[in-house]
């Protein structure tokens, strides 16, 4: 009798504190053992692609934004550097400035969102109320310059929509003074944790054999030792005029990404620091652009990439001689981490480490099925 | 069995915070000061507005009505009409302020409101010399 | 690398230093996809783009692969019938190629003969055609539905027919005015004559 064995189905979301957002995973257990995974989209299809092909391009700028929720800015630059190459146009320095600023920033404001999820998906209640409290002083600069907490609509093809406040350096430089003590605070609560290591060292190990050729990107390929990031291999923006590290563990398992993610803050904090000092005081915010409805796209397609805080996202965008923007299609590091990467490993893992595992990760629902 | 001491003890350390003042303010008594430049409701200098209906034209997500006016509105006013904005599906993303041409409808710092029905948010802008 | 390639007699089109583009015919598709794999070093499928030319009634379909050291982007691209569209499955080389796949046949309805779990991805009973192509009209498929607002925003007005409206008044307003001051001052002048 004690042969037979019952396999259980479980339904791990899409209402569930332990998910990153709004999607299923489908799970096989015996005892508490996953024999098969399955994902499961499909919550949260808003038809972002359809939507644009009716839209002029002013109108689309007012859109991608909102195709992922916790990190808008990296849609913003892609569009903006898609519509700018189809239509041939050439930014100041200044504006590009402007715009690695805000791309860093955001950098930073969604590894603490990270910090607060990674936590909270292992039991430490605590560490989310801190980091939470610590994006939103970052949220607030965000809010001075560009009008909204969240979704920003700044960066338009042509430059940037506003200028920079004033004073407005002086108060970021001071934020990344109170963020540099502050790692002190978590290093101690959450990175040298010993519950924390006894929980994440050797789960959600990622082959280094594969993870090339499979498509992987951002900490999952850095943690295995693969040192590779859109800002180094196919720089843009002002990304080869600054100087910056890309780290690297070893190991490939949740702890190794954590530590992966913790140095990026640093590195992150370093990149704003030569900003604040190297902006130009003198240039145009935004170049002449024809009115809407006689801004028209050429003929022709373009492919661009840029690094965001969880990876490689990419944007497909076709024009066809008129007004309206032909085709537009976005694929975001989530595509692939949360099918074809997270199917494989959760086959062996337990049920309690299915939380950790997606939230290393950083698996985002939205981006998934725009 | 060697035991992570650091890693043991040094969580402790998030005691002391119990005796640390907390970083939230005290809403309602206390309320939170919105800066220059945010984008909440719409407000219509109603003596500069011509009715040129560009708004209309570059709304994203066809928001904008253009009704009759019933108010005094500025004798240049070729159309008569005057912007209304249905709030269920405004997002706020103020390109109507970008191609106003006598830059009439601005955003002001006002962000709520709060009502049982649905009907009641189709609103009309403030006219800019009843509020300073 | 452009020159090697070139060499060969491959059509290509440089769009700058890290984008290049190639089109091919449909019989030469799998093999130019191995073949990119295997000798030029292009070992990464990074999506599988398509968009639909109703014009010309075929799709564009764009494969974007990318070297190993990620520096170097190469778009392959090739036409095929809109009517019963077919594509060689690449899951067996790229295990990412199966979600790929299996969106592009729920959102553009095309077929890929072996391919494991041809499934709908984030549409569940959908009846209607694939989604995004052209002839799907997405206000067309709202319109029996229930209205957001029912009849509050009819006092909408169209902008320029108002202002057509409104000078061919202020004109009519002014001719009966010019009349009128005509007709009283014909009216004065007569006592006089009489």
């Amino acid at each position: 009798m004690d042969d037979i064995k019952k396999i259980v189905k479980i339904f791990h979301g899409p209402q569930h504190p332990g998910i990153t957002g709004n999607m299923s995973v489908e799970l096989d257990l015996i005892g508490e053992t996953i024999q098969r995974a399955q994902t499961h989209v499909g919550y949260l299809h808003r038809g972002f692609e359809k939507l644009i092909e009716r839209r002029t391009v002013v109108q689309g700028f007012t859109i991608v934004c909102r195709i992922c929720v916790p990190e808008p800015d990296p849609n913003e630059e892609n569009y903006a550097r898609a519509v700018e190459t189809l239509a041939g146009l050439e930014i100041s320095e200044k504006a590009k400035y402007i715009r690695t600023m805000v791309l860093e920033m955001s950098r930073i404001a969604v590894q603490f969102m990270w910090m607060g999820g990674q936590a909270g998906s292992m039991g430490l209640g605590l560490i989310p109320q801190w980091s939470v409290c610590d994006r939103d002083y970052m949220l607030d600069l965000f809010e001075e310059l560009t009008g909204g907490r969240v979704y920003h609509m700044y960066a338009f093809p042509g430059g940037v929509r506003r200028d920079i406040p004033e004073g407005f350096l002086g108060r970021l430089s001071k934020l990344l003074d109170y963020y540099e003590k502050r790692m002190t605070v978590y290093d101690n609560t959450f990175f040298d944790n010993t519950t924390f290591k006894a929980r994440a060292i050797g789960v959600g190990i990622v082959k280094k054999e594969e993870a090339l050729k499979n498509g992987y990107v951002g900490q999952t390929l850095r943690a295995c030792g693969i040192e590779r990031d859109v800002r180094k291999d196919m720089p843009y923006l002002m990304y080869d005029k600054l100087e910056f590290d890309i780290p690297t563990r070893e190991e490939g398992d949740v702890y190794a990404r954590a530590m992966v993610r913790r140095d990026e803050i640093f590195q992150s904090i370093r990149i704003l620091r030569q900003i604040i000092e190297q902006m130009p005081s003198e240039g145009d915010i935004l170049q002449k652009i024809p009115k809407h409805r006689k801004f028209t796209l050429p003929k022709n397609d373009v492919y661009i990439q840029t690094e965001s805080a969880r990876g490689a996202m990419s944007y497909y965008m076709a024009g066809d001689g008129s007004e309206k923007i032909r085709r537009m299609q976005v694929k975001g590091p989530s595509l692939i981490h949360g099918f074809t990467l997270l199917e494989k490993m959760l086959v062996g893992s337990e049920l309690a480490d299915v939380a950790m595992i997606m939230n290393s990760l950083g698996i985002c629902p939205p981006e998934i099925e725009r | 069995m060697a035991i992570d001491v650091k890693g043991v003890l040094s969580p402790l350390s998030a005691i002391g915070t119990l005796f640390k003042h907390p970083k939230t303010i005290t809403y309602p008594e206390v309320k939170r000061e919105f800066p220059h430049g945010y984008r909440g409701f719409h407000i219509n200098d109603l003596d500069a507005c011509i009715g040129c209906a560009n708004c209309q034209e570059v709304c994203m997500n066809d928001a904008i009505d253009m009704i009759k006016s019933d108010k005094e509105y500025n004798p240049k006013n070729g159309s008569a009409c005057i912007p209304r904005i249905d709030y269920g599906r405004c997002c706020w993303c103020s390109l109507c302020t970008d191609v106003c041409p006598p830059n009439s409808l601005k955003l002001d710092k006002e962000c709520i409101h709060a009502d049982s029905s649905g009907d009641n948010f189709l609103y009309m802008p403030k006219n800019e010399k009843d509020i300073s | 690398m452009i020159e090697k390639l070139r060499s060969l007699s491959i059509e290509i089109e440089q769009k700058n230093e890290h984008l290049y583009k190639v089109s091919v015919d449909f019989q030469d598709l799998e093999s130019t996809l191995l073949r990119f794999l295997n000798e030029f070093n292009y070992i990464t499928l990074d999506s599988i783009n398509y968009r639909d030319d109703i014009e010309d009634e075929k799709f564009c379909i764009t494969y974007c692969l990318q070297t190993a050291k990620r520096d170097h982007v190469i778009m392959i691209q090739t036409f095929i019938n809109r009517e019963e569209a077919t594509l060689p499955t690449m899951h067996r080389i790229w295990p990412q190629a199966e979600i790929m796949e299996r969106e592009m046949h729920e959102m553009l309805g095309v077929d890929f003969p072996g391919h494991p779990t041809l499934i709908d991805f984030a549409l569940e009973y959908w009846d209607d055609i694939p989604p995004l192509r052209r002839d799907f009209d997405t206000l067309k498929y709202v319109e029996g539905m229930d209205p957001f607002r029912k009849n509050q925003r009819d006092d909408n007005l169209d902008v320029k027919v108002e202002m057509k409206r409104i000078r061919a008044e202020k004109k009519a307003a002014k001719l009966k005015e010019e009349e009128a001051a005509a007709a009283e001052k014909e009216n004065n002048e007569e006592p006089n004559n009489g």
